[in-house]
């Protein structure tokens, strides 16, 4: 319990407002301001690292590794890792299962297959070094930029090997490396909470407290796409205004969404931008 | 049975209201053999198998077969809990596979089981946990009866609900779809075994699954490839691409709330979002109507 009962009672008067007068002087579709850093890990293909001002962090590293790709279930493994969270909590496995079926159903694969034998498998490795509020929509931005920043060695060997035996080579010059797309925009979650007939974006912890219900949604070459799902944003069970859902706010979330959620993209797009041009004189994280 | 201190007068008598003129679902029939899904009617629902109070030592149980999914649920409450005051219940589901049964999505989600033998539930220190696909069940179950449950009756108490899975479908399902079909049954499931442990709730969740085709009508109740029986061909590639698969689950008589919404699949749309809460709202009610007729059967 994070909040008195009176605190409680205030936080939720002031929430389900019209418009929602949020802690901080947020707008409902206002995200926290966030500070990131991208290719800082120098064994990784990609790593971003993303710090948000109530002081919860999350580093994500992209590594890469040629596979066959007829022996492979999936060209792309996510693992996180939370503190103070046992890997097969009910915690991180939802976390795990959101972020791995997103990117596995969303992701193009053709953009990892190298010959016709051949493809990059990605592991996306996720460290939520501390959170406050539900981590998945800070574990998708950060993941956003791993997989954007992420550059894989350039294929030498011939693209079509279906009649030769031969292993992909690459080119030894780490400046050839590429990309895995140059238009490439990795999907990502938006967490939303309802709270009367108000949606509100990248909750805090505090508003969770109060929240009615929490949607999930995910967002992908400029629209909302699939999987939307509702869950119970903060962590103990014990929310005592959870309950269900208006479906007009489902319709009303995803029109959201497809009118903000861009700006979003644009910023850590611009945010890549500006950290490649630092690029040469601050290559550290601290 | 005496499990809270307040006890409401011995001789109730109970309304006799809402019996609805349909008495004769698919309710408490038991059928022989599996049930032909080769309905004229797409838009029907499977026939469905449930009996409740199955368990003795649970406090409430019910069993529900449908297809050829087979599950039992378990709930455990109100227990009292140990340590600091709480004034409303926690509540809790797990979900479990019976080990020798493949999971839906085992070798895409399950991949921490990569240095055992691929079904066993044990993680790398031999401890009996669950998988991520269990979990993921777990969690939309909980979520979707939270809202329903009077918390508040129960302070200083604890509900824990079981659910076993005994069969699941046969592998001619992709296996998102199986899944989705899984839990939504679940979620009906584990609504009667809370009736049956006589849990306040505010009212029974029902749920309902339903699919888009590539023209984008709803299919209420898919059965695996029964719908595209024309492009057989070209299924395998646009199954996963192009068909929108949508489980939710409502609350009836408390103004169809919508208590839990999972939407997978292709390309969607607020269209295409409200045929899908549409489309599961009809079937929510369907399955409600089975199961008020037969809640008030057991009754008699």
């Amino acid at each position: 319990m994070i909040l008195s009962p009176a605190e409680r009672a205030y936080l939720y008067e002031s929430l389900v407002q019209k418009p929602a007068i949020r802690p901080g002087a947020r707008s409902d579709h206002q995200f926290r301001p966030l500070e990131a850093k991208t290719g800082f890990l120098p064994n990784s293909n990609g790593s971003a690292r993303i710090r948000l001002n109530d002081g919860s962090e999350c580093i994500i590293s992209v590594k890469s590794k040629v596979v066959v790709t007829r022996g492979e279930s999936s060209l792309i493994e996510v693992d996180i890792d939370v503190p103070g969270f046992r890997d097969d909590s009910n915690f991180v496995s939802n976390l795990k299962f959101s972020l791995t079926n997103l990117l596995i159903t969303k992701f193009p694969v053709e953009y990892l297959r190298l010959t016709s034998k051949y493809s990059f498998k990605l592991f996306i490795d996720c460290i939520v070094i501390s959170h406050s509020s539900y981590p998945l929509s800070l574990i998708s931005l950060t993941s956003y930029l791993a997989l954007k920043t992420t550059r894989l060695p350039l294929l030498t060997s011939e693209v079509n090997d279906e009649e030769i035996e031969e292993q992909p080579t690459f080119s030894d010059d780490w400046d050839n490396a590429k990309y895995i797309h140059p238009t490439f925009q990795p999907p990502i979650f938006i967490t939303l909470g309802v709270i009367g007939e108000n949606l509100l974006f990248d909750p805090s912890i505090e508003e969770e407290q109060v929240l009615e219900n929490g949607l999930i949604l995910s967002f992908y070459k400029d629209k909302v796409i699939t999987p939307i799902i509702n869950m119970n944003l903060a962590t103990n069970s014990n929310n005592s205004n959870f309950k269900g859902l208006n479906q007009k706010l489902i319709i009303q979330s995803i029109n959201l969404c497809n009118k903000y959620c861009p700006a979003i993209i644009k910023a850590l797009d611009t945010l890549i931008e500006q950290d490649d041009e630092n690029d040469d004189t601050d290559n550290h994280i601290f | 049975m005496d499990r809270r201190r307040l006890l409401g007068p011995l001789n109730t008598v109970i309304p006799n209201i809402g019996i609805s003129s349909e008495i004769n679902g698919s309710k408490s029939t038991p059928q022989t053999g599996i049930s032909s899904s080769s309905s004229s009617n797409k838009n029907d629902i499977e026939n469905f198998f449930l009996k409740t109070g199955i368990i003795e030592n649970a406090n409430g149980s019910a069993y529900l077969e449908v297809g050829n999914n087979v599950i039992e649920v378990s709930v455990f409450g109100p227990r009292p809990i140990r340590g600091s005051f709480i004034d409303r219940a926690s509540f809790s589901v797990e979900c479990k596979f019976l080990p020798y049964i493949s999971q839906p999505g085992d070798e895409l989600f399950n991949t921490n089981n990569q240095f055992n033998n691929s079904n066993s539930n044990t993680n790398a220190n031999g401890r009996t946990g669950l998988t991520t696909i269990e979990h993921k069940i777990s969690s939309y179950v909980e979520t979707a009866l939270l809202p329903s449950i009077i918390l508040e009756k129960y302070p200083k108490s604890t509900f824990d609900v079981f659910v076993t899975i005994v069969a699941t479908e046969t592998p001619t399902y992709n296996s998102n779809e199986k899944l989705m079909r899984l839990t939504n049954w679940i979620v009906n499931c584990a609504s009667v075994a809370l009736v049956d442990a006589n849990v306040e709730v505010k009212d029974i969740v029902t749920s309902g699954i339903v699919k888009s085709n590539k023209s984008g009508d709803i299919i209420i109740d898919p059965r695996g490839q029964i719908e595209d029986e024309q492009n057989e061909q070209d299924e395998q590639d646009d199954q996963n691409e192009e068909n929108v698969l949508g489980v939710a689950s409502f609350m009836n008589l408390n103004n169809d709330q919508l208590v839990g919404i999972w939407v997978e699949g292709g390309d969607i749309d607020q269209d295409l979002v409200t045929k899908v809460i549409n489309g599961c709202n009809d079937m929510s009610k369907k399955i409600r109507a089975n199961i008020n007729s037969f809640l008030i059967d057991s009754l008699q």
